[in-house]
């Protein structure tokens, strides 16, 4: 079985792995978005060359920072995408925990922004309370999920899907809702106000060198753990327990998720928060459906 | 193929995109040519869409990872060889 040594040497292997196929994945698809812009792109390695080149990087600060919070935050960031990795993929725990989680991503988003005391990053953290409309649909979608599996533990979903076959057909308005969750926290996405180039990086404007570096780290184990719930929970366990179709997999996701980012707009912030609040809409009326119904 | 194996896999990957991209800035001064084939990338290309078939699958990963890491607008159709000679011997194996 894929990743069930839940020992410390598994635990770190995993961690590597989804740094780097992250890392890969996220300079892939910034290469797709620039050939669909009629760009030649940076090579594939370029996020990597970013994170290894923040990482030897001289630390200073900004004189508008707010300390310690400036530093924390960083910290904070991969402290609970690293959790998210281990919790979901080491131990197939609850999905629960996982929404928790990304709720602390709000948290990080802003402290990040605001700690930083340049307007670009505080205008950053404010749309990250705003855009807090992406969380609904998760929550919709997980009761959803429980509604037909009657479990929110990973390990229980994969063994519906085991003998049920795949999520994916059953609840296809859940998995879409979890998908525009994936395009959301991809990079240039249309829903990416609170990194919009129009605030030059967000939340992100201010934070450089090796602290720059922990928080592009954390973001590659962010977009690997995403897709792998993604996969997890709506494509089964056919696919998650071998390694290398699960990379397949994530690379066809990639490319899909470069072209949804490479042909859309970016949308401006209350289009972006209502747009996610009608799709919650939909998986809520969905909820209700199978709740009449009965799963 | 156990995560650790897939991991020294995609180690060497990295290592053959880095290689790629700095044999290329020292070969080419030019900034993007899109005509043109480099015989020695679209060569370890093949060579290593032939090995990642085998059981020499590691070194097939860090030499198909030479021509995917050239500098921007070289090494596109030799990468592009090499993964149709991966694809085709690995479906014909199947």
């Amino acid at each position: 079985m894929m990743l069930m040594d839940t020992s410390l040497i598994g635990a770190i292997n995993l961690t590597i792995h989804a740094f780097l196929v992250g890392s890969l994945l996220l300079g892939l698809h910034r290469k797709i978005m620039a050939r669909i812009q009629g760009r030649p792109g940076p090579p594939i390695i370029q996020y990597l060359l970013h994170t290894l080149k923040f990482y030897v990087k001289e630390i200073t600060f900004p004189i508008t920072a707010g300390n310690p919070l400036y530093i924390f935050v960083a910290l904070l960031d991969i402290a609970i995408w690293l959790a998210a990795l281990i919790i979901a993929i080491d131990f197939k725990s609850s999905l629960l925990i996982i929404i928790g989680i990304y709720v602390l991503q709000k948290i990080v988003e802003h402290g990040c922004g605001l700690s930083s005391g340049s307007p670009y990053g505080k205008i950053g953290g404010v749309r990250s309370v705003f855009s807090a409309a992406a969380e609904v649909p998760l929550f919709a979608v997980v009761a959803a999920i429980y509604l037909t599996t009657h479990s929110v533990l990973i390990s229980d979903i994969l063994s519906y899907q085991e003998i049920h076959g795949s999520l994916l057909f059953k609840m296809p308005i859940c998995a879409f809702a979890f998908f525009i969750l994936l395009v959301s926290k991809a990079p240039n996405s249309p829903f990416g106000i609170v990194k919009g180039k129009d605030i030059v990086s967000g939340y992100m404007t201010e934070h450089y060198g090796l602290l720059g570096a922990i928080i592009y780290i954390a973001e590659a184990i962010a977009y690997f753990v995403l897709l792998w719930l993604f996969i997890a929970v709506f494509i089964g366990p056919l696919v998650i327990n071998s390694p290398v179709l699960t990379l397949a997999v994530m690379v066809v996701m990639t490319v899909i998720l470069a072209f949804v980012n490479g042909l859309t707009p970016l949308l401006a912030p209350h289009h972006s928060v209502m747009l996610q609040m009608t799709i919650a809409g939909l998986v809520l009326c969905d909820v209700l459906y199978r709740l009449i119904v009965g799963g | 193929m156990g995560l650790f194996e897939l991991n020294l896999a995609i180690i060497l990957f990295i290592i053959g995109n880095f290689i790629g991209l700095e044999y290329s800035y020292r070969k080419y001064s030019s900034p993007y040519v899109e005509k043109g084939i480099d015989k020695f990338a679209l060569a370890i290309s093949v060579f290593g869409g032939i090995l990642i078939n085998s059981p020499l699958y590691m070194l097939g990963c860090l030499l198909i990872g030479f021509p995917l890491g050239m500098r921007p607008g070289y090494g596109r159709v030799e990468f592009v060889v090499g993964l149709a000679v991966a694809l085709f011997l690995y479906f014909l194996r199947w």
